[in-house]
C-alpha cells in the first residue's frame, strides 16, 4: 500500500516510515502542509497519515481542501491534542480515523490496515460470513454451523466489529470506541471480559477457534489458515 | 442552599430595637406631657375657684349672709354648664344655699366627695372656708381634666401603635430588599464555588454598602480567575511540553523492544513501556481535566435518559464485576427515566469511573447498586452505591482533589485522578456530588439540574 506520512517531527516521521516499510508498505514523507496537499492532488496514494499541526498549512485545512477537491483517500489524523472536540472536528472535516500521540505502533498499524480495506462508502452488507460463522445484520442474529448463538447486545456489537474487520487485528482501543463508544480507557478488564464471554459462545462449543488474541496488539477473527 | 429569612435580618432587628426604645420613651414622654397638662388645668381650676371665693368675700362684706345667698343663686342660674358648685352652710352644717348636698369635713382645698346637686357627677375640686357664722364652699368640676388626660393618653397609644407598625413595616421591607440582594450573592458565590468562574455579582444603582461589598467581591473573583487561568495555562503548557519528549521516548522504546532478544532486557523494556503508558495516561487525564474545566462549549450536549445510559453500562460492567466476585444491581432503573442535558460520553466516563471505583475498593462479595431518582429541585439524581468499607466522613471532601489517594489504595496502581475527573465533569454539568454512608459502604449521589424543557 502507498502511504503518505505528513509529519513535521523528524523522529516521528522516521519511526512511522521504518515501521510501515517493515510491514511492506511504500511510504513517502512530507513535513509541510502545502507539500502534503500537492502530493495528494498530483500523486496517487492509498492512505494519508496527517499530523494536525503542520507548518505551511495545518492538517485540518489540508483535509478540508482535499475533500473539497473530491479526493476520497482515507485520512488518519495524528495529533497531540486528544480531546473529544478535536476528534469530532477532525472526523467532521472528513477524517476517517484519529490517533493521539504518543501511540503504540501496533495501534497505528491496526488502524491503517482497517482504513485501507474499508469497503467503499455506500456499500451496505446485510450478512457477514467468516468460515462457518454468520451474522445476519437485518435479523440481528448469529449462527455458527447452522446453530443459533444467543448474544447479548454488547456481544453482538463486538462480534460485528470483529467480523467486519475479519482477518485484521482490531485493537482494544478500537473496540472501546466502536462497541462501547468510550473515548477513554477503562481501568477494568471490560474488553477482555466481553471477548472471553463471546469466545465461550462462538468458539467453545466448536472445534475450530475463530477469535484470536495477538499479544500487546488486540484481537482478530479469522478462519483457520 | 439555605435561604435567609426576611424576618431574621439586621434591618428587621434594628426596627425591633427602635420599637423597644419607643416602648420606653413613649410612656415616659407621655407621662410628662400628661403631668404638665394636669398641673396647668389644676392651676386654672384653682384660680377660678379662688376668684369665686374672693367674690363671695366681697358679697359678704357688702351685704352679709343675704348677699351671699343672692350671689350663689345668681351664679348657679347664670352658669348653666354644671361645672360649678357653690354651698353656703351654717357652722353646724345646715345648708342655707347652693347645690352642694352636705358640708364637707375638710377646710381649705379638697375633693368634694358628696353629691353636687344638678351636676352630671364627676370629681369636683373644692375650697371650704369659714366666713363669720357661715361656711362657704366653692367647687369646680375636674371632668375637663380627666377628658383631656384620656384624650392625651389615647393619642399616645395610637401614636405608639402606628409607630410600631411603621417601624416593623419599614424594617421588613428593608430586610426583604437586603435578603433579595444577599440571596443573589449567595447563589452567585455558590455557582463560583462549583467552578463557574465567569459569573459575577450584579451591582445595583442604589450604591449602598452591599453594592460596595459586591464590587469588592467581584474584584477578588477577577483576580482569582486570572490566577486560576494562569495556573491552568501553566499546567497545560507543562503537560503539552512533556508530550513531545514522551512521544519520542515511547517510539525509541518500542523500536528497542522490537529488536530486543527475549529475556531480562526485553522484560525491562516492556516494563518501561508500561510506565510510559502510565505517564501518558496521567498527562492525558490532567489535560482532559483542564480542558473540561475551562471549556464552556455546550455544542456536544444532548438530552438523554440517565437510566438508559446506566442500563447500558450495567450490561457492560455486570460480567466484569461478576469476575471480581461482586454483583451489580440495576433492577431499579426504569427505562427512559431521569432526563439529563449534557455530553453523553463525558457522563459515561464519570459513571464508569464511579462503577470502577466501587469495583476496586468495595471488595469481594460487595454489591454495587445503580439508581436514578428525581432530585429535590426536579433534576435527575444518579446514585452509585456499594456495600464495601466506604470512606470515613472526614476524608470525603479530600478524595476529589487531584493526586489525592487514601491510605488503603496507595499500593494499588493509579494516580488518584479518577475522582478529580469525575468532579470536573460534574462541575462542567452544574451537577453536585455528595458522598454519604451506605451503612456499610459508600453512596455517591450526583444531582443534575433539571434539563431545560426547550431542549427536550
Amino acid at each position: 500500500m502507498k502511504i503518505l506520512v505528513a509529519e513535521d517531527d523528524k523522529a516521528s516521521a522516521e519511526f512511522l516510515k521504518r515501521g510501515l516499510t517493515q510491514e511492506g508498505h511504500s511510504v513517502d514523507v512530507v513535513s509541510d502542509g502545502r507539500d502534503a496537499m500537492s502530493f495528494c492532488l498530483y500523486s496517487a496514494c492509498d492512505l494519508v497519515i496527517l499530523d494536525r499541526m503542520l507548518p505551511g498549512m495545518d492538517g485540518l485545512s489540508v483535509l478540508k481542501s482535499l475533500r473539497a477537491a473530491g479526493r476520497t483517500t482515507p485520512v488518519l489524523f495524528l495529533t497531540s491534542m486528544g480531546d473529544v472536540e478535536d476528534r469530532v472536528e477532525g472526523l467532521m472535516a472528513g477524517g476517517d480515523d484519529y490517533l493521539v500521540k504518543p501511540f503504540h505502533f501496533s495501534e497505528l498499524l491496526a488502524r491503517v490496515t482497517s482504513l485501507a480495506r474499508r469497503p467503499p462508502t455506500g456499500e451496505t452488507k446485510t450478512k457477514l460470513v467468516v468460515h462457518d460463522l454468520e451474522l445476519d445484520m437485518l435479523a440481528h442474529s448469529a449462527t455458527r454451523a447452522g446453530q443459533p448463538i444467543d448474544l447479548m447486545a454488547k456481544e453482538y456489537a463486538l462480534l460485528e466489529v470483529l467480523m467486519r474487520n475479519a482477518g485484521r487485528i482490531v485493537t482494544k482501543t478500537m473496540l472501546l470506541e466502536q462497541v462501547w463508544d468510550f473515548n477513554f480507557d477503562p481501568k477494568t478488564t471490560v474488553v477482555e471480559t466481553h471477548v472471553s464471554r463471546l469466545r465461550a459462545k462462538v468458539d467453545k462449543p466448536f472445534d475450530v477457534p475463530l477469535i484470536h488474541t495477538t499479544r500487546n496488539s488486540g484481537y482478530s477473527l479469522h478462519a483457520p489458515r | 442552599m439555605r435561604r435567609a429569612s426576611p424576618f431574621s435580618g439586621i434591618a428587621l432587628r434594628s426596627a425591633v430595637a427602635v420599637l423597644a426604645v419607643f416602648a420606653i420613651v413613649l410612656p415616659v414622654t407621655g407621662y410628662a406631657i400628661l403631668r404638665n397638662t394636669q398641673t396647668t388645668i389644676d392651676e386654672q381650676i384653682r384660680s377660678a375657684i379662688t376668684g369665686d371665693v374672693n367674690l363671695l368675700h366681697d358679697a359678704n362684706v357688702a351685704g352679709g349672709e343675704g348677699e351671699l345667698i343672692n350671689f350663689i343663686h345668681d351664679s348657679l342660674a347664670t352658669r348653666s354648664d354644671r361645672q360649678f358648685a357653690f354651698g353656703l352652710f351654717k357652722r353646724d352644717g345646715r345648708p342655707i344655699a347652693g347645690n352642694i348636698d352636705s358640708l364637707p369635713r375638710f377646710r381649705g382645698w379638697g375633693e368634694l366627695d358628696h353629691g353636687v346637686g344638678g351636676s352630671d357627677g364627676g370629681p369636683f375640686l373644692g375650697y371650704v372656708e369659714v366666713l363669720d357664722d357661715d361656711v362657704i364652699v366653692v367647687g369646680h368640676s375636674q371632668r375637663a381634666m380627666s377628658a383631656i388626660s384620656n384624650s392625651i393618653l389615647g393619642s399616645l397609644i395610637v401614636a405608639g401603635v402606628v409607630l410600631g407598625i411603621a417601624a416593623l413595616g419599614i424594617g421588613y421591607v428593608l430586610n426583604r430588599q437586603v435578603s433579595v440582594k444577599l440571596a443573589v450573592i449567595d447563589r452567585t458565590l455558590d455557582a463560583v464555588s462549583r467552578g463557574n468562574g465567569d459569573i459575577r455579582l450584579p451591582i445595583g444603582h442604589a450604591n449602598d454598602q452591599i453594592d460596595h461589598v459586591s464590587e469588592q467581591i467581584n474584584a477578588h473573583l477577577d483576580r482569582l480567575s486570572d490566577y486560576m487561568a494562569s495556573m491552568r495555562n501553566t499546567i497545560v503548557a507543562i503537560a503539552h511540553d512533556l508530550k513531545s519528549p514522551l512521544h519520542r521516548a515511547y517510539m525509541l522504546l518500542q523500536e528497542a523492544s522490537d529488536v530486543a532478544q527475549p529475556g531480562a532486557g526485553s522484560d525491562r523494556l516492556e516494563r518501561a513501556l508500561a510506565e510510559m503508558e502510565a505517564l501518558r495516561e496521567i498527562i492525558e487525564t490532567v489535560l482532559r481535566i483542564s480542558r473540561i474545566e475551562t471549556s464552556d462549549d455546550s455544542s456536544h450536549f444532548s438530552t438523554f435518559s440517565a437510566a438508559d445510559l446506566l442500563r447500558d453500562l450495567a450490561q457492560t460492567f455486570e460480567p466484569v464485576l461478576q469476575g471480581a466476585g461482586q454483583t451489580l444491581d440495576s433492577s431499579r432503573l426504569v427505562a427512559g427515566s431521569g432526563t439529563i442535558r449534557g455530553d453523553r460520553r463525558m457522563i459515561a466516563q464519570l459513571l464508569v469511573n464511579l462503577i470502577e471505583n466501587a469495583n476496586r475498593y468495595a471488595g469481594q462479595g460487595a454489591q454495587v447498586i445503580l439508581e436514578v431518582a428525581t432530585g429535590a429541585d426536579g433534576g435527575t439524581l444518579i446514585k452509585v452505591s456499594d456495600t464495601g468499607p466506604g470512606i470515613p466522613e472526614t476524608l470525603r471532601e479530600e478524595v476529589f482533589e487531584p493526586f489525592r489517594r487514601l491510605e488503603p489504595e496507595r499500593n494499588l496502581p493509579g494516580a488518584g485522578l479518577g475522582l478529580a475527573l469525575v468532579n470536573a465533569i460534574a462541575v462542567r454539568h452544574h451537577a453536585q456530588i455528595t458522598l454519604s454512608d451506605n451503612t456499610p459502604g459508600l453512596v455517591v449521589a450526583i444531582a443534575f439540574p433539571p434539563a431545560p424543557l426547550t431542549s427536550l
